[in-house]
């Protein structure tokens, strides 16, 4: 089913951006679809091959310069070849695989013992030469386990890498990490992949044994030489380049001639990698959400807002892919953005053919999502043309108008033309794969159009009376061809074949069919036949043969890790450890409800306290038993969402080192405190806005090499990430040893962007201030925009992430010696740290993480400014005074306010004092909402039931700080 | 609203209501839409909303709100006496789901089974602007007053069907000129 939406996407992409497949042609390919779709469900699969076929002449008619058409062709033979891929992913062997128990304790040590020789490897790098011998040690076993297991490949793979450390270690090179750490994702893809489907070939590894041999053999040789091949090698595997253009002579240049049978593919080790499945979850929602804006935008094209949410949206995904080395998604990402970025800074309008590309880019990458998580990816060629497009539209937004996929996709079905599910019915039939047999026999005259006819006819009885089978074993069946012959046909049909020639005879206009050839070579072991007929004995080589069929026919299946296995096939997932995955939800239910339990059991001591005194002791001592254990309950629900911080800042040293690697700079992670406990959800959110800091520590904070020299630093820079708990919070902090901050940088900027305030003196903002510009949205020094940073998103989104946790964020900078973020967050997101005040007759909830001070003013320390507005000195700053009840919208102001006690509060950027009767206590309270319906209010953020039963406001401090902000001007 | 809607509408108003006392009339909410009846408890207001939205409180670790129904039928307030009662009500509204919502009513009657035969369509002229919150009025045999059988979803939905109050957005739109 997939496949056919993507070759739809794929002929309403060929129609598309194209000037010369003009209006007529058009007509006639809409209406051959449109009888397609008309056809009764059951003459389909016959149906379907005639017109396909028709549509093929159709194409072939027009001259062989034309390059739209032939890509038309091109595309139209793999709908030929797609009901092969179709029935053929829905089997999978049983296989006679290795011994399960031995099979499953290698899987359970697996990712120990890939973490540690991950680990190892990069202290390797780190200069921590000794290490070397640990990723030895457990190399080795790792080969051993491969060998017990019958895993040859990845056996003879680790047996080369342990070669290629030792040649290295003899010539008294250093260690080159990067091919290790290839093989190393492509052992995890494997684990993976076995632990997922049971399938126990190897994912391909070609590339990586090459690269190891290659490296292997340099040793000793020209260090030039060897650096070449290694700098050659170290290019991702995966990028659309390697797979799709390596047979195209100038593939720029004749983009046509590209075969649109090249899907994007990642590779094994991209695939392997652990944060990938967490990126694509939140990728998937960054796109959702980023469709929503765009949405809304179609509906009021001027929201500046909406543009802004598309575009971070855009952003983190460029920015995530960007050091998972995910080639295509960035790329598509990254002119997407680039697109966005002009309706951002100029007055052009946002029509919907922008809308259109912006969703067309959307989908792009919701379908790089698939592919990341192993269902076939869209095809180089779209993404190519995807990204030509929006590059063109960026330069000149006029293009946008013109036909779009999308709305040729509208046409096809405004045609009448969604017949899509008889059409992936007909694909599942094997007979257009047997159609590409016949053309070969013909072809070689061995048999005759009339016998292919036949046989033909024959299989589709069959098929209809429920043993369907394949063309070639009827043929030998029937005498027609001898099984030598069908061999022969179906080794030419075969990967190494030189096919082309044939084909060029067969259809001698098509030479892109011919082009095709091996290019696709990384199509997966051979995948088990469609057909559940009995096999003739001498037809069961050749059958391997035909399942392994020419890339040109199958749109490269993906390294098979997690495509579509037939539901007969149960999915075996090894049991590694003792814990068990509980849903989410339900953990915060229990942690709800146990809250409860704790506000239940004050009532009762509360309510108890009089009858105590009175009663038998037995009651107080049963109450505080039943105390501690409510307590020990507490804690204990909470410590099960508890995770450590390791596994978020272990992605940060993969992080840095590409990063810095992009960067050309050399650069070290110091981490601290990663074993610091702290809410799962906190974990989660934290990671985006820390892979944003640290890029931007690399890319801006750290001097380059020659830089930090001639400032006297060491030429490599330091950046440091730690967690602590620090009263009830969490700060995470991040430091760098670079250029700091630049006051008048920032100034500079921001006087440009109209950030400051017309009358206002940019040098009397201190320090504090000038430092919180640059969480602006959009705002940024940086001088050109580069892959890594330079928009001016990323801080908006640190800032924007911290705020919805009710976390709040610090910079300290010096300049010339670095910049220091620490990020103060809340222990759990259930559960805030909250001061009880009274104000008035109500009571409401304080964040403690938003309370700087509380006090009583003394004589003269308030200014009153006019009727209504008063401020109040603290450490030498003057802050505004607003009453809290007052603030709240509750009414009544105060009425002096040093009788009363001022909560000195923050947000990111303001400050003020909020007038208080009393303070009651300062305790844990569990957030709620206010009801299932309640509409958003700006100041409350929710409600908390105190001991007494009753339900407090948690006063929003941001809201009320932005409010404030509006009533007192500065 | 047309005759045939009536007609088409009495039969469905038929049913077991929930029949209380509001300012001194007679007032019935399908059985159906009631999930319990607890005392009246100390409500904690919230800022910024209809006057008709007394605040929230507590039931049993669920925040939910709770709502003056003579406000929002623009009755005339009364004092509360041991007799009142919220009413939680559980209902389905437009755009929000399903929510629970606790009515303040003077004092709970009975279940009543009102039967089509007793039902008849409201008064459509000179009646006050609330009109649109009643179905139907029945008149059982048994019963000596008049009921005025209230769809609850339709009172609660007026007040927080679309997410937005009154006070919200007009916060938003002085920031925005801000």
């Amino acid at each position: 089913m997939a496949n056919l939406t993507e070759i739809l996407d794929e002929l309403a992409w060929v129609v598309s951006p194209d000037a010369t497949l003009d209006a007529e042609s058009l007509a006639v390919l809409l209406e051959q679809l449109e009888a397609l779709g008309a056809f009764p469900k059951e003459d389909l699969p016959e149906g379907l091959g005639d017109i396909l076929e028709d549509i093929t002449v159709l194409a072939r008619e027009a001259p062989n310069d034309d390059h739209q058409l032939r890509a038309l062709r091109n595309t139209l033979n793999i709908a030929f070849s797609v009901g092969g891929l179709v029935s053929l992913v829905a089997q999978q062997p049983g296989g006679d695989g290795p011994d399960d128990d031995i099979l499953q304790i290698f899987l359970g040590s697996a990712d120990d013992n890939l973490s540690d020789l991950e680990r190892s490897l990069l202290a390797v790098e780190g200069g921590e030469l000794e290490a070397i011998e640990d990723a030895k040690r457990v190399m080795h076993t790792l080969k051993g386990e491969c060998g017990v297991l019958s895993l040859h490949t990845a056996q003879e793979l680790w047996h080369e890498a342990e070669n290629l450390i030792h040649v290295l270690q003899r010539a008294e090179e250093p260690i080159q990490v990067d091919p290790l750490m290839d093989l190393l994702d492509w052992q995890r893809a494997y684990v993976e992949q076995i632990r997922e489907t049971s399938r126990i070939e190897a994912p391909p590894e070609d590339e990586i044994l090459r690269k190891i041999k290659t490296l292997a053999q340099n040793v000793g040789n020209d260090p030039a030489v060897n650096a070449t091949e290694s700098a050659v090698d170290t290019a991702p595997p995966s990028s659309p380049e390697e797979v799709g253009g390596a047979p195209e002579p100038e593939p720029e240049i004749e983009p046509a001639y590209e075969d649109n049978s090249a899907l994007v593919e990642f590779s094994a080790e991209t695939l392997a990698d652990e944060t990938i499945p967490e990126f694509i979850t939140e990728a998937q929602a960054h796109l959702e959400d980023s469709e929503a804006a765009l949405l809304e935008l179609e509906s009021d094209p001027s929201s500046d807002d909406g543009i802004d949410r598309v575009f971070r949206a855009f952003h983190t995904i460029k920015g995530v892919a960007g050091f998972l080395e995910l080639g295509p998604v960035t790329r598509v990402a990254h002119s997407a953005e680039t697109l966005l970025d002009r309706f951002r800074q100029n007055d052009i309008e946002f029509t919907n053919a922008h809308a259109d590309i912006v969703l067309e880019s959307k989908d792009m990458l919701a379908r790089l999502m698939d592919a990341l998580s192993g269902a076939p990816g869209p095809s180089v060629n779209s993404l190519d043309r995807l990204i030509h497009r929006i590059e063109e539209v960026a330069k000149n937004p006029a293009a946008a108008e013109r036909l779009g996929s999308r709305a040729v996709k509208c046409k096809l079905e405004e045609v009448g033309f969604s017949g899509l599910e008889g059409l992936a019915e007909a694909a599942k039939d094997p007979v257009k794969t047997t159609q590409r047999l016949g053309y070969l026999l013909l072809a070689r005259e061995q048999i005759e159009q009339s016998q292919l006819d036949e046989a033909l006819a024959l299989q589709q009885c069959l098929a209809k009376g429920g043993t369907p089978m394949r063309l070639g074993e009827l043929l030998v069946k029937f005498g027609t061809i001898s099984a030598a012959q069908l061999d022969d046909a179906l080794n030419l049909q075969g990967p190494s074949s030189p096919m082309s020639q044939l084909l060029e005879s067969t259809m001698p206009g098509d030479p892109c069919v011919a082009k095709a050839g091996p290019t696709t070579a990384v199509a997966p072991a051979p995948a088990p036949m469609a057909t559940t007929a009995p096999q003739p004995a001498p037809s069961a080589p050749a059958k391997r043969d035909a399942a392994a069929t020419s890339p040109t026919e199958i749109p490269a299946a993906p390294p098979a890790r997690k495509t579509p296995s037939s539901p007969a096939t149960p999915k075996k997932k090894a049991n590694v450890d003792t814990t068990i995955r509980v849903n989410t939800q339900r953990l915060d239910a229990l942690v709800d409800m146990v809250g409860e339990l704790v506000i239940a059991q004050q009532m009762v001591v509360q309510g108890a306290a009089p009858v105590m005194a009175a009663a038998d002791e037995s009651l107080g001592r049963n109450l505080a038993h039943l105390g501690k254990i409510t307590r020990d309950l507490q804690e204990a629900s909470m410590s099960l969402r508890m995770v450590t911080f390791r596994s978020t800042f272990q992605k940060m040293h993969r992080l840095v080192r590409d990063v810095a690697t992009k960067a050309t700079k050399k650069v070290r992670l110091i981490v601290e405190g990663a074993d610091t406990e702290v809410d799962r959800n906190v974990v989660d959110k934290i990671s985006d806005p820390l892979v944003h800091l640290v890029r931007n520590a690399i890319d801006h904070g750290l001097e380059d090499p020659d830089g930090r020299e001639a400032a006297g630093k060491p030429s490599e820079g330091v950046v440091t990430l730690s967690a602590r708990h620090q009263g009830g919070a969490i700060v995470i902090s991040l430091q760098d040893d670079g250029r700091g901050l630049s006051r008048d940088k920032i100034l500079a900027k921001a006087v440009e962007r109209g950030l400051i305030p017309k009358g206002m003196d940019p040098s009397e903002l201190s320090d504090t201030a000038v430092n919180r510009l640059i969480f602006e949205p959009g705002f940024s020094t940086a001088a050109q925009v580069t892959d890594i940073s330079g928009r001016g998103v990323g801080m908006d989104v640190v800032k924007r992430n911290i705020e919805a946790m009710r976390g709040k964020i610090e910079i300290e900078s010096r300049e010339g010696k670095g910049t220091n973020f620490q990020i103060h967050l809340p222990l759990t997101l259930a559960i805030i740290d909250a001061m009880v005040v009274r104000a008035g007759n109500d009571r409401y909830v304080i964040p403690t993480l938003s309370i700087v001070q509380s006090f009583q003013p003394e004589d003269g320390q308030i200014h009153k400014i006019n009727a209504t507005s008063n401020l109040v000195e603290v450490r030498g700053q003057l802050v505004p005074i607003c009453g809290l009840r007052a603030a709240v919208g509750g009414g009544d102001t105060y009425e002096d306010p040093s009788n009363c006690t001022l909560i000195l509060v923050e947000a990111i950027d303001r400050r003020a004092c909020l007038v208080v009767d009393e303070i009651i206590g300062q305790q844990q309270v569990v957030i709620k909402k206010l009801g299932d319906c309640m509409p958003t209010l700006p100041v409350v953020s929710g409600g908390a039931i105190l001991g007494d039963g009753r339900v407090a406001l948690i006063v929003d401090i941001e809201g009320i700080l932005a409010q404030i902000d509006i009533a007192v001007p500065a | 609203m047309t005759t045939q809607d009536i007609d088409a509408l009495m039969p469905q108003a038929a049913g077991k209501y929930l029949t209380f006392n509001l300012a001194g009339g007679h007032y019935g909410i399908p059985i159906l839409g009631v999930r319990e009846i607890i005392a009246v408890q100390p409500i904690t207001p919230l800022p910024r909303m209809p006057d008709a939205v007394l605040g929230v409180i507590n039931l049993r670790g669920k925040i939910i709100p709770v709502v003056d129904l003579r406000s929002c039928l623009g009755l005339e307030a009364a004092e509360y006496d041991r007799a009142t009662c919220i009413v939680v009500l559980d209902v389905d509204l437009r755009n929000q789901g399903s929510a629970n919502i606790g009515v303040i009513v003077n004092a709970v009657r009975e279940v009543t089974n009102i039967n089509a035969e007793d039902l008849q369509p409201p008064p459509t002229v000179g009646g006050d602007s609330q009109s649109e919150f009643i179905m139907a009025l029945a008149k059982p045999e048994a019963e000596k007053h008049v009921i005025t059988l209230l769809d609850s979803v339709a009172v609660l939905e007026d007040l927080f069907g679309d997410n937005q109050i009154p006070g919200a957005a007009r916060a938003a739109e002085t920031a925005e000129v801000a």
